[in-house]
């Protein structure tokens, strides 16, 4: 009998105020008449999908931004998925996205409808830079947005960081960090900024480069967030997170573990048993599937044994207890040690990667270059 | 060329013609590039029925797809075109095309010898350029009879009126004897097939003692080496022996014919014809272009003149990317080299690199265009290294060496002299480029010979010029100072010592073999710090900092560093950036195959030809 953990749910939200110019993910303009269709679909979509009797322990709403729904409309979403997986609300991680653009009596609805988690998308604690990254909010309402949420009920939350802002320099982002401490946050995201192509930052970057702080220049921003934050009694769990002990976010980890996902609305991907698949990315296009009962997938990729090895090593080196010799050996039946003895080799002789008896993980320098160690460890030579 | 010269008017002078052929006329074309051979090549083919315009690709001749996209043409096609001229009496008009660069001007030569009469093709815009000068005199020399034919009148910027007047002076051809043209409208064709008949002499030969020339060659998968020929004296008909003269091997002739334009096998091929010869040969590397085929049985005592055995001027290695694909390589080489007799190729090793081939060339634009069809044709990715002449080194011990790669270079302790390879060089440039190209010329060590006003607006430049200052960014340079006014031509004139040294490069402390090159004292420490500013660009950022030196000797003359990697890390992954991730990383891996480990270092391609792409000049 194989081991498995309890699967996750993810729900896509792709509505948003504005959109942010350096934004690639699939998002579109809120607008009541696109919501209410959308919705429509979202919930035909769930109703739709065999349960297949496995149990959620997780559930992420993620966009886009879901809090620009209404409060009933976050209710009977949440509600739907509750009922479909048989789950109490309450008795599960309930994540929701949400920008700082909401008061207090909508944060208790949403509360009430069964979120327990917030990722509040604060981005940045300096007016200046949070009009360059093209937010519509200020430092003092997402300070204000998250003194609401605690008073709402939400104990736990996160906050979205970006490094590497256009024009941001060391001491601006040390001044975000420090305000973000102020809140103590049991959770923070802290991510590089990353120029996605045939995005608004993407021509901006061309025509200006020196507008962005280069690569080395944010590595020393993200060394930077690491050792203040671990220093203030964070984890640095993964890459790009960090947490105080029981407040990592149990959803993701999932991810990072290769764990099965269950995913509805446009774009959403998932994972079950060795298949990831990808729902339409188009708003009309996913729509369009769903209200002719046709199945909203795009794509569609059973991953073969080896490539499926190669890609839970690459996740688990995200975090930080790396790849454990002993959970790999059980999931898989392969130990890590032979498997990827060259890469382990490659990476720990360049101080990239840490080896023991334990298993594998990244170093301080490794987690800055987490692309060169996943090559090699991606595509391992030996087949099983 | 001047013993060429004597060669061929000796060859001129024979004794006794006892054949005439009236209605054979053997021509040729020669133009400087661009001017409109190709277009003129196709409609005379056209215009004679030669060919119907509805089975014209564009541009029959140019068959390689290579030569296509290149505009030029490197193989010679002969094809007989029957032309009834105005006298009421049809003639077989053989027209035999010649490659249009500098590289093969030895096998321009050989065309020319197998004809009595050229068109040179001007281009009525352009004028006189340094090719139709270097062709004219080929031709002169050849003894043709010349028709000039004042090309493309129907554009807007066309001067006929003056280019004529410059042919008169500077080629002393009367102006009656210019004939104006355009190709591509099929202005004055008539004009010309008729100044054809009329002014070129019909072949003449002895009918005995076979003596024909070979001009050209290709190899046919199923029918081995096609070569095409002109007989100068005697007959050719299957089933006979034949020698080779200067290969001095025997053949059996199978089959003989005429280009119409496909193959049209023929009784036999007699004096003054122009034609094939099928004689199960393995590989055209047996039969060498200018060599003479006579009878076995009835052998002529001496062989037609010109005949040179060619030698590569420019030397490569040529490396697979990934070392499993040395013998496709290898088999690619030996593939290309049935149909190419001036390609040699050797195995060598680099230290770098690992096992490959030092492969010769006639010139760059040939080491270009076999680079890309192993590339394209036979799907190898290649490194090239930077391109080198044949030096002659004199050691300390009296011995003498030639050093066609850098890496092979005694230490300088052992050397007493090097000796590098000098061209002459034609440049014809407008009046206004007279400061930039002396400039240039004088930075690559020219000395000038000669400097003459073809007309006030013309000039012509003949400068002496080490052969490795012009395979480098010469070309190139010479069009971007002049606004790509500028033409130039150059012959290879013989060798002269100079003080010459190696300059090495070395990454993460270790010497590069594939990048050392041999240059000028003077010059090595401005290109030693051009080329490490350069490797600097293209290398990559490792996992560790790269030093970047150029030495001589153990005299390190510049140095840069390419700083460590210190952030590549993507900062999501969750679920529906998992496969994309996954593709990023398999394809950044893929990306990685096409890098060469040297030493610790991965180095992409262009690291090899960076010194070819050093833009600015010392």
């Amino acid at each position: 009998m194989k081991f498995r953990d309890e699967a996750g749910c993810y729900v896509h939200i792709p509505f948003c105020d504005r959109i942010c110019p350096y934004c690639d993910f699939a998002v579109v303009r809120f607008q009541e008449a696109r919501v209410k269709r959308y919705l429509d679909a979202l919930h035909a979509e769930i109703a739709a999908a065999p349960s297949r009797g496995r149990r959620i322990d997780t559930m992420y709403i993620g966009g886009g931004t879901p809090s620009t729904l209404s409060a009933d409309a976050i209710r009977e979403l949440l509600q739907g998925l509750f009922t479909k997986f048989e789950v109490g609300p309450g008795t599960i991680e309930c994540t929701l996205e949400a920008n700082p653009s909401r008061d207090k009596a909508e944060l208790e609805l949403w509360r009430a409808a069964g979120a327990n988690r917030l990722s509040i998308g604060v981005q940045s604690l300096d007016d200046q830079e949070l009009r360059r990254l093209g937010r519509t909010h200020s430092a003092a309402q997402a300070l204000e947005f998250v003194r609401a949420a605690r008073s709402a009920g939400f104990d736990n939350l996160s906050l979205d960081l970006i490094a590497g802002a256009p024009n941001q320099s060391i001491a601006s982002f040390d001044r975000t960090l420090n305000m973000a401490l102020e809140c103590a946050p049991p959770h923070l995201s802290v991510y590089g900024l990353q120029i996605e192509p045939q995005t608004p930052y993407a021509a901006w970057q061309r025509r200006d480069p020196s507008a962005f702080p280069d690569d080395d220049a944010v590595a020393d921003f993200l060394e930077h967030a690491e050792g203040l934050l671990t220093g203030a009694g964070y984890r640095h769990y993964e890459i790009s997170n960090f947490a105080r002990p029981g407040y990592e976010c149990a959803h993701n980890l999932k991810y990072w573990r290769q764990s099965d996902c269950f995913a509805f609305g446009m774009s959403a991907a998932g994972y079950e048993s060795g298949l990831r698949y990808r729902n339409l990315r188009d708003y009309g296009e996913y729509c369009d599937a769903v209200e002719a009962r046709r199945s909203p997938r795009e794509e569609e990729e059973r991953l073969s044994a080896p490539r499926r090895v190669g890609e839970a090593a690459v996740l688990a080196l995200r975090t930080a207890d790396g790849i454990e010799n002993e959970d790999f050996s059980r999931r898989f039946g392969v130990d890590p040690r032979s498997f990827f003895a060259d890469a382990c080799k490659k990476c720990s002789a360049v101080g990239l990667l840490e080896v023991d008896e334990l298993g594998a993980r990244l170093t301080a320098r490794g987690r800055l270059l987490a692309n060169t160690v996943c090559a090699e460890f991606l595509l391992p030579t030996p087949s099983l | 060329m001047s013993q060429r010269i004597v060669g061929e008017r000796l060859a001129g002078a024979r004794a006794s013609a006892d054949r005439v052929r009236p209605l054979i006329r053997n021509f040729c074309i020669i133009a400087h590039i661009d001017h409109g051979k190709t277009t003129l090549s196709d409609r005379l083919l056209e215009v004679t029925g030669t060919l119907a315009t509805r089975d014209m690709e564009a541009q029959v001749l140019d068959s390689m797809d290579l030569e296509r996209e290149r505009g030029i043409t490197i193989k010679a096609h002969p094809v007989t075109l029957a032309y009834r001229a105005a006298d009421g009496r049809t003639y077989e008009l053989n027209l035999i095309d010649t490659p249009g660069h500098v590289d093969f001007s030895y096998e321009v030569s050989r065309s020319l010898s197998a004809c009595e009469g050229a068109l040179l093709v001007i281009d009525a815009a352009q004028g006189i350029e340094a090719q139709t000068l270097a062709n004219f005199y080929l031709a002169s020399e050849a003894q043709l009879d010349i028709i000039p034919v004042i090309n493309k009148i129907d554009l807007p910027s066309a001067d006929p009126d003056s280019v004529i007047s410059d042919v008169e002076d500077t080629l002393l051809i009367e102006r009656e004897r210019c004939i104006k043209a355009s190709a591509k409208e099929g202005i004055g064709i008539m004009n010309i097939l008729e100044a054809i008949v009329a002014q070129v002499p019909p072949p003449k030969g002895n009918s005995e003692h076979l003596r024909a020339l070979v001009f050209d060659s290709h190899f046919d998968p199923y029918r081995g080496v096609i070569c095409y020929v002109r007989v100068r004296d005697g007959e050719l008909t299957a089933g006979t022996r034949i020698r080779s003269m200067a290969g001095d091997q025997v053949f059996e002739v199978l089959e003989v014919g005429t280009f119409r334009p496909h193959m049209q096998p023929a009784q036999k091929l007699d004096v003054g014809d122009v034609g094939y010869v099928i004689a199960n040969i393995k590989a055209v590397s047996d039969i060498a272009v200018g060599d003479t085929l006579t009878g076995s049985d009835h052998p002529a005592h001496v062989m037609l003149p010109g005949y040179r055995k060619v030698t590569p001027m420019v030397y490569c290695g040529l490396y697979p990317n990934d070392g499993g694909d040395y013998t496709d390589l290898r088999e690619a080489l030996e593939k290309l080299k049935l149909n190419d007799a001036s390609l040699s190729f050797e195995p060598e090793s680099s230290i770098a690199l690992g096992f490959g081939f030092r492969c010769g060339f006639l010139g760059l634009l040939h080491m270009e265009i076999v680079q890309e069809r192993l590339e394209r044709e036979y799907g190898l990715s290649l490194i090239a290294t930077s391109p080198s002449v044949v030096y002659h080194v004199r050691v300390t011990n009296g011995e003498q060496m030639a050093i066609d790669n850098p890496a092979r270079l005694p230490p300088p302790p052992s050397i007493a002299a090097i000796e590098e390879p000098y061209v002459k060089c034609s440049i014809i440039t407008p009046s206004d480029y007279i400061g930039p190209i002396m400039d240039l010329c004088q930075t690559r060590r020219g000395t000038m010979v000669s400097m003459d006003y073809l007309s006030p607006q013309r000039v012509l430049f003949v400068y002496e010029l080490p052969l490795a200052e012009v395979i480098i960014d010469f070309f190139d340079q010479l069009k971007s100072r002049t606004k790509g006014y500028a033409s130039m031509d150059y012959e290879l004139v013989g060798y002269k010592e100079g003080d010459l040294v190696k300059l090495d490069i070395l990454l993460n402390g270790e010497s590069v073999d594939a990048l050392s090159f041999i240059i000028h004292r003077d010059k090595a420490p401005t290109w030693g710090r051009l080329l490490a500013e350069r490797l600097k660009e293209v290398i990559p950022r490792q996992m560790f900092d790269v030093p970047i030196q150029a030495a001589i000797g153990n005299k390190i003359v510049s140095r840069e560093t390419v700083k460590a990697m210190r952030k590549n890390v993507l900062a999501k992954c969750y679920g529906g950036d998992i496969t994309r991730k996954r593709k990023l990383l398999e394809r950044q891996k893929e990306g990685k195959k096409r890098m060469k480990q040297v030493g610790n270092v991965e180095l992409p391609q262009e690291a090899f030809m960076a010194v070819l792409r050093l833009d600015r000049d010392s």
